[in-house]
């Protein structure tokens, strides 16, 4: 259950944090409109279902075990939702995360940064101006993360994108706003307002911030963990 | 690679009709028959497989049996015998009904695999009781084993012509929405954010399976359409890791294995079959390439 959740975001990059639980990801399919809620939610200011068709989704387990070439996991989506030219979406897509050249290679054979550019490609190949990204960072190496994060500052320029991540130490030149939940809205604003030790400390038992010259770093510890 | 397999299992499905009209044409409609329930059951199979489904696939053997028994009770009490197609639409109602009792199941709370047992022991007490009260009432008007074998041989034109309304209804939903179920497989979640109507269809495959079982037990029997609903789609995911590839290939075997059962049994007349498209099939899933990742 997520209640008392209201904000708005422009083209901006906005850092989705809570503990296990908070209702991250229950947010996310409320804007796409997979689980009950009450009240508005508006996209490109369309407010009905067909908002959805404005929302581009990267789920937390993004199904790479199947029988399919990274180019039918990023095409076919894209012909389901009824896309002009989803081919050339697709395309556009995979060139964005640099993965063309591996569209004939099965998904399963990916390694684990391959796989989150292959998820955020099939959302990039369906969305109308706004990516939602489940936890794009879990099981990213160092290197994939940086990669993910030049990629990201790419999309951003002309997107309004809404991350969840556990990781709240992030560079200061790619988060924008932060939203923070704790099965209600805590917190949204800029990273200053935010991501600071009397905030976060309402929602997580063991909280430290740092500021340096290239963003935050945060070391949090939830108050429980329910698994 | 598609390509040649589409062609060469077209070439031998071709070869054995042609076979059977000229050569032994008491065979020629049990083979058209077998062919067409082997085609629609292999182009279900992919889906039938994928991950979504495989809880019901597993029950779908068990519920086929238990099915066919049940329907020839009142198929006997009608009509004496297992003439189609009122033994068509009693297995097909009964499918349905067990179809939804293993749906069922599965909303006990049971973990799938207990699920599975618990249906599994249901259906197979129905069916040895069936089979049991076939035996004790209609002695003189029914074979139970014919109702496990299937009565191959004896298939004319007219049941060929009885089972072809099932048959072409159960194609239509691999057809339509064969790349959309198997793609709600690999990512049930996005599929339904992305406009999948992911429950319709469920519930539409799971009619279209039964139409297809409905529709071929009476060449097939009533244990091989569950073979048929797994082996082909496993033998295609071997030969390629395309989506796009699963059904074809999946036809493009079961038709193979037909028209390699159809020549073994003119030769080796004691094996039947629909035994012989099962041990063609698994030798070609035995046989089929490793895929490289």
């Amino acid at each position: 259950m997520l209640e008392d959740v209201s904000f708005s975001a422009g083209r901006e990059f906005v850092l989705v944090a809570g503990p296990n639980g908070a209702g991250k990801t229950t947010l996310f399919l409320a804007v796409l409109g997979l689980v009950p809620y009450r009240g508005e939610i508006c996209v490109e200011g369309l407010c009905g279902e067909e908002r959805t068709a404005k929302v581009g989704y990267m789920p937390q387990h993004v199904g790479l075990e199947a029988n399919a070439t990274v180019w039918e996991y990023v095409y076919l989506p894209a012909r389901f939702r009824g896309v002009r030219d989803a081919k050339r979406a697709a395309e556009e897509a995979l060139r964005a995360v640099e993965l063309y050249d591996l569209r004939d290679r099965p998904v399963a054979s990916l390694s684990g940064g391959q796989r989150q550019r292959a998820a955020i490609a099939r959302a990039l190949a369906v969305d109308g101006g706004v990516l939602l990204l489940d936890e794009p960072l879990a099981n990213v190496d160092p290197q994939g993360r940086v990669e993910l994060m030049s990629l990201l500052r790419e999309l951003k320029r002309d997107r309004t994108i809404l991350m969840t991540s556990h990781e709240l130490t992030m560079p200061s030149d790619l988060t924008d706003k932060v939203l923070l939940l704790n099965r209600r809205l805590i917190a949204y604003g800029l990273p200053d307002d935010v991501l600071r030790e009397e905030v976060l400390s309402k929602v997580y038992r063991y909280v430290r911030v740092a500021k340096t010259p290239v963003g935050y770093v945060c070391v949090t510890e939830d108050y429980a963990h329910p698994h | 690679m598609r390509i040649l397999i589409e062609a060469f299992s077209a070439a031998a499905a071709g070869a054995a009709l042609v076979h059977a009209y000229l050569y032994v044409p008491l065979l020629f409609w049990p083979l058209v028959s077998l062919s067409a329930s082997a085609v629609v059951l292999a182009a279900l199979s992919p889906l039938a497989i994928s991950r979504r489904m495989t809880f019901l696939a597993h029950a779908q053997g068990h519920s086929i049996l238990t099915a066919a028994l049940a329907a020839a009770v009142p198929t006997a009490v009608a009509t004496q015998s297992l003439t189609p197609p009122l033994f068509y639409l009693f297995t097909l109602l009964f499918v349905i009904l067990l179809n939804l009792l293993v749906l069922a199941a599965e909303r006990l709370g049971f973990r799938k695999d207990v699920a599975t047992g618990v249906v599994m022991s249901f259906q197979l007490t129905a069916a040895v009781a069936l089979l049991y009260v076939i035996r004790y009432l209609y002695a003189t008007a029914l074979d139970p084993l014919s109702l496990i074998t299937g009565e191959y041989v004896l298939v004319t034109w007219r049941d060929a012509a009885a089972q072809l309304p099932l048959l072409l209804l159960a194609a239509v939903f691999p057809l339509a929405y064969g790349i959309r179920y198997l793609y709600a497989a690999v990512d049930e979640l996005f599929a339904e954010a992305v406009g999948v109507k992911v429950k319709t269809l469920d519930r539409l495959f799971l009619i279209s399976m039964s139409l297809a079982v409905a529709g071929s037990v009476y060449a097939l029997g009533s244990l091989m359409p569950a073979v048929l609903l797994v082996l082909p789609g496993a033998v295609a995911s071997r030969y390629s890791h395309r989506l796009a590839d699963q059904i074809p290939l999946s036809v493009s075997f079961a038709a193979l294995s037909t028209a390699a059962a159809h020549f073994l049994y003119t030769v080796l007349t004691w094996l039947w079959p629909s035994a012989a498209l099962g041990i063609t099939m698994l030798a070609l899933l035995i046989t089929a390439p490793r895929r490289g990742r």
